[in-house]
């Protein structure tokens, strides 16, 4: 056993990136640390666009929207156990079937903030207020 | 040529103890070398920036973080925000480091022999859609109605499916939170819990954690993991710096 290291082996359920990914520091740190008042912070270039690119508010039309994509797009029948059919009262199977291949990309798709020519997979999932920061350096 | 006496700008990567030592082979934003500028018992980390190149991409971020995190893993260091940009006629020592000197000093006893970690925990999506379309009538009609057709003709019911979705991960959400965040307060020194982000976050959490106590902070995560598989996913970032538990000064 080793100490103070992470067993990084298959076997574990946590997803353990050996370095920190963009997404994720612009997720956790982009607007943390110590500030010193008196001096300038710099724009963001490239890094404002990615972030508002992925600017969420929960309760919105277009957040539903993409919720009920995603929904659309799952596909029920591979699930076992539960009668679908049933429970769906006879749903439209030409709604989904053609569906089935891509499921997981489609729900990926519609809960991947902005276009699909994202540079990130997981693109950053929270915006930390870029333009306060742009703002401190007058 | 001093080795400080250079005209260009100062960029500061964080605030140490004024015994600490940096590698002279540490790169910061830039490429640049890195290096101490001490002022009484403190000191702050800093390298020259490029006087042509713009700063802020995406590049300079990971930069400044992985800096501190390397820095973070052996001393203790608090890290200023990303982007503080000292002009090179300055005095950081005087002007940074000794109105403040005090502040730093306990932040860093606060900090010393501790790393951050970020744990982001979240539903996974398929399940939970699965198992929302299942529990609610409405979602299930709804979804029927919404199947075939494209969002103009179905605006409103895509609407209100969204609405019923967003609100039962919601609803899902604190009993999921709540026992995650139990286990960790047994094997973390402090926590700091951001704000939800995207409506199936269950919780991201940043953690203080000693450095002899990472093994059972690792553990437990795992086992919590392990425990909810597959309905929720695990991401642990870290060891990083303390960006979360920098003092107010």
């Amino acid at each position: 056993m080793s100490t103070g290291t992470v067993q990084r082996s298959q076997g574990s359920y946590v997803d353990r990136p050996s370095s920190s990914s963009l997404a994720d520091v612009v997720e956790i740190i982009l607007d943390k640390g110590l500030v010193i008042d008196a001096y300038i912070r710099v724009s963001l270039v490239g890094i404002e666009i990615l972030t508002i690119d992925a600017r969420i508010v929960i309760a919105s039309v277009d957040t539903y929207l993409r919720f009920a994509e995603a929904t659309n797009r799952l596909d029920l029948r591979q699930q076992g156990g539960k009668d679908l059919s049933e429970l769906m009262g006879g749903m439209v199977e030409d709604g989904s079937r053609g569906k089935t291949q891509g499921a997981v990309e489609g729900i990926k798709n519609a809960l991947t903030p902005g276009d699909d020519d994202d540079e990130e997979e997981e693109a950053p999932r929270r915006t930390r207020r870029p333009a306060k920061q742009s703002s401190k350096s007058e | 040529m001093s080795e400080t006496g250079t005209n260009r700008d100062q960029y500061l990567y964080g605030i140490v103890h004024a015994d600490s030592e940096v590698t002279p082979s540490l790169q910061g934003v830039q490429g640049q070398p890195v290096r101490l500028v001490v002022h009484g018992n403190v000191a702050a980390v800093v390298s020259d920036m490029d006087p042509v190149e713009v700063l802020g991409t995406p590049e300079d971020l990971l930069g400044h973080t992985r800096l501190l995190d390397t820095l973070a893993s052996a001393t203790a260091v608090l890290p200023l925000a990303f982007g503080t940009v000292l002009p090179g006629d300055a005095d950081i020592g005087a002007e940074v480091l000794e109105p403040r000197e005090s502040g730093y000093l306990s932040g860093l006893q606060a900090i010393d022999g501790h790393s951050q970690y970020t744990l982001l925990v979240r539903f996974d999506r398929e399940t939970l859609l699965r198992e929302i379309v299942e529990d609610v009538p409405e979602a299930a009609q709804l979804r029927e109605t919404i199947a075939g057709t494209t969002e103009d003709e179905t605006r409103p019911q895509r609407i209100r499916l969204g609405e019923i979705i967003v609100k039962a991960f919601e609803a899902r959400q604190p009993g999921e939170a709540e026992p995650i965040l139990e286990k960790l307060r047994t094997v973390t020194a402090d926590m700091a819990v951001h704000e939800q982000g995207q409506p199936d976050d269950v919780a991201e959490i940043a953690v203080l954690v000693a450095y002899d106590g990472a093994e059972a902070f690792e553990e437990a995560v795992e086992e919590l993991a392990e425990e909810r598989h597959p309905r929720l996913t695990f991401r642990l970032v870290g060891p990083q710096a303390p960006y979360d538990f920098v003092p107010e000064v």
